[in-house]
């Protein structure tokens, strides 16, 4: 009686979290374009896609575009993925950068702020969400460089440790921490009329 | 101010929460403006997971389609892979300007074929189930057999349910109650009006822990109306009635989704909290079939859920009355041996195989449910005693159990160090008759001795 009932630890119903090997497994079938390899690849790194690009973006259904384009680019680059030197979500990460890049690029010659101001509303009548978030927060994510933005959404949106976002951003994690606190001193600079005093002193 | 320092005196504060003691004056300036900014940034993150989860479906029904289209075009290399939907939203977007009114007159007819054309993708299996199950999730989805394939002991299914079509495979290990008896993969058959439980795989097929089988002549959803076409199926906006056609439960078992049927030929998607789910499931083990009104969750996307009045499926084994077969207080456990109770007035629950526990019975479509106090745990086995007796009811590595308001933590739980004896709890699952055990695919932990 009152022995120890042996239930999953949350890792055990992860695959791709549950160990190295598991995941170098998935990689390999990844690379093979195993559908089901795929599916479950988009299964767990979907939100942390959205997450890190929703923030650069106008609205939830841009960032659902541009999300679910990652999985797509990924698929059909997947002869080329080492999965020996990054995991697969540093990939999927580095992949959303340089789309989130070209779609910025793009949608420059209107004007960023311009297109912000124009997606208040939700765009999908059946979205049950209904949230946008704060105009003067994206817009202050806006204002920071492209390292800047991807510490944040990394640290403070993700909640990967200093450890972890130094290896998807491939840096010292000196680096991330310098990084980091520069980031979030330009966010108040946005956030706030004030400056940042003490950031020039450094 | 040095620079090296303040990234160590952040990093600390933000791990703990607070500027550390030995900043100075100027440093807890500095960190306090930096930490309300780090909150303020994290303050997004819960808005944008929201976002993320009510995207998902979509993304998912896109993503499989794209795959679709890949591996159709390796097996027919002519063949071009669709263009997704919103590329072309977005092509639309971005030469706008540049094109005439013929030219943009031709796209805008060209975008209202494509969306036809995507809404009649949407009804497939794949998309169906893309919009409903999450892989991980523990669902609770009833249906008829319309297709069936076995393959070494597997048997996979093809189910029209009302919240729409799904993959069902059942193996060796699956619990088929069928008849009211345990039984095993071949008791289902094409045709068969079934109830599953169980977890969805990474393929976004249900692997069934349980799969219930109606009586041949019982007709369960009599009176319903024919199965939706998917593609009707929409995000609830705002509050609503109707019945549950599935349920699924997260594997963070922090939210749970349902598909209500407005009775107006309509289908919502909701998310709701897990309070709600947990309310939900005290009422009733067997989510399907009960009439709830959706109500505001606390966060946007999110809900609560009323169930209106007491139309839950089944009755539970506390308040089940008569047709037990076993005296309240039975010293021993009661056994899951198939023992059909031909004393049963016809108006009294279904019998089950085990006292004490019933699938009820709006009727032999119910999970096996139990509902009892903890008198007895030895390692994953809980003694409960019910009104009608006591039950063996065997925790799988993969049940899900919801803690409520016990007071109980998983790790405890699993450490043993906290003792659940005292504490009522309910369950569903199915027979597992080599053991004579009820096993539980899913448990609601309620109050304990005092509380």
């Amino acid at each position: 009686v009152n022995g120890a009932v042996r239930l999953p630890e949350d890792e055990a119903d992860d695959p791709v979290a549950a160990s190295p090997t598991v995941a170098e497994q998935l990689a390999i079938r990844a690379v093979a374009r195993d559908p089901e390899a795929w599916s479950a690849i988009f299964e767990a790194h979907y939100r942390s896609v959205f997450a890190f690009v929703r923030y650069r973006l106008r609205g939830s259904d841009e960032a659902e575009d541009l999300a679910a384009q990652v999985f797509e680019v990924a698929y059909s680059r997947a002869a080329h993925f080492d999965y020996r030197g990054i995991p697969i979500e540093g990939w999927l990460i580095g992949i959303a950068r340089n789309l989130v890049r070209d779609h910025l690029r793009k949608i420059g010659r209107r004007g960023y702020e311009e297109e912000l101001l124009d997606s208040t509303a939700p765009t999908t009548v059946d979205n049950a969400v209904g949230v946008d978030l704060h105009q003067d927060l994206q817009l202050a994510m806006k204002s920071l460089t492209a390292d800047q933005q991807t510490v944040l959404s990394l640290r403070f949106i993700l909640d990967k440790s200093v450890a972890d976002t130094a290896k998807l951003m491939n840096r010292s994690e000196d680096a991330v921490k310098n990084l980091q606190r520069r980031a979030l001193a330009a966010m108040q600079r946005s956030l706030n009329a004030t400056p940042y005093r003490s950031d020039r002193s450094v | 101010m040095n620079g090296n320092r303040l990234d160590q005196l952040l990093e600390i504060a933000l791990a703990t929460g607070a500027v550390p003691p030995d900043a100075s004056e100027s440093e807890r300036i500095a960190l306090a403006a930096l930490l309300g900014v780090a909150d303020t940034v994290r303050s997004g993150a819960g808005v944008v997971e929201t976002e993320a989860d009510a995207t998902i479906p979509s993304a998912r029904a896109r993503f499989e389609r794209y795959l679709a289209a890949q591996q159709s075009a390796i097996r027919a290399p002519v063949r071009a892979a669709p263009r997704p939907r919103r590329a072309f939203a977005s092509y639309l977007g971005v030469f706008g300007r540049l094109v005439t009114f013929r030219a943009f007159a031709a796209m805008a007819a060209m975008a209202i074929i494509a969306l036809f054309a995507s809404q009649a993708l949407t009804s497939d299996v794949g998309t169906a189930s893309a919009q409903v199950l999450t892989a991980g999730d523990y669902v609770q989805l009833e249906g008829t057999v319309t297709s069936q394939t076995t393959d070494n002991g597997l048997s996979r299914l093809h189910l029209a349910s009302d919240a729409g079509e799904f993959e069902i495979d059942v193996s060796g290990d699956s619990s088929v109650v069928s008849g009211q008896l345990p039984g095993d993969v071949s008791a289902v058959q094409l045709g068969d009006h079934i109830l599953v439980g169980g977890v969805v795989n990474q393929g976004g097929r249900v692997g069934a822990r349980t799969v219930v089988v109606a009586p041949q002549g019982d007709a369960p959803s009599q009176g319903k109306s024919s199965p939706h076409p998917a593609a009707k199926l929409r995000m609830a906006v705002r509050p609503l009635e109707g019945s549950i056609v599935s349920f699924s439960l997260s594997a963070d078992l922090k939210t749970a989704r349902v598909v209500l049927d407005d009775g107006k030929g309509g289908l919502f998607l909701a998310r709701i909290n897990r309070k709600a789910a947990e309310a939900l499931l005290l009422n009733s083990m067997n989510a399907l079939g009960a009439r709830v009104r959706l109500v505001a969750g606390g966060s946007p996307g999110l809900f609560g859920l009323v169930v209106s009045g007491d139309q839950s499926p089944s009755p539970t084994a506390a308040s089940a009355g008569a047709g037990g077969t076993t005296p309240s207080g039975d010293p021993g456990p009661a056994k899951a041996t198939a023992t059909r109770n031909a004393g049963n007035a016809t108006q009294t629950p279904a019998p089950s195989a085990t006292p004490g526990a019933t699938t009820s019975a709006r009727a032999a479509t119910a999970f096996v449910e139990v509902k009892g106090i903890v008198v007895a745990r030895d390692a994953n086995v809980l003694r409960i005693q019910t009104d009608r007796g006591q039950v063996l009811v065997a925790l799988r590595s993969d049940t899900r159990i919801l803690l409520g308001n016990s007071g109980a933590t998983r790790e405890g739980l699993v450490s043993g160090t906290f003792n659940v004896v005292g504490y009522t709890v309910s369950v569903a699952g199915g027979f597992d008759a080599k053991s004579d055990r009820i096993s539980a695919d899913l448990a609601v932990l309620g109050p304990g001795p005092g509380q």
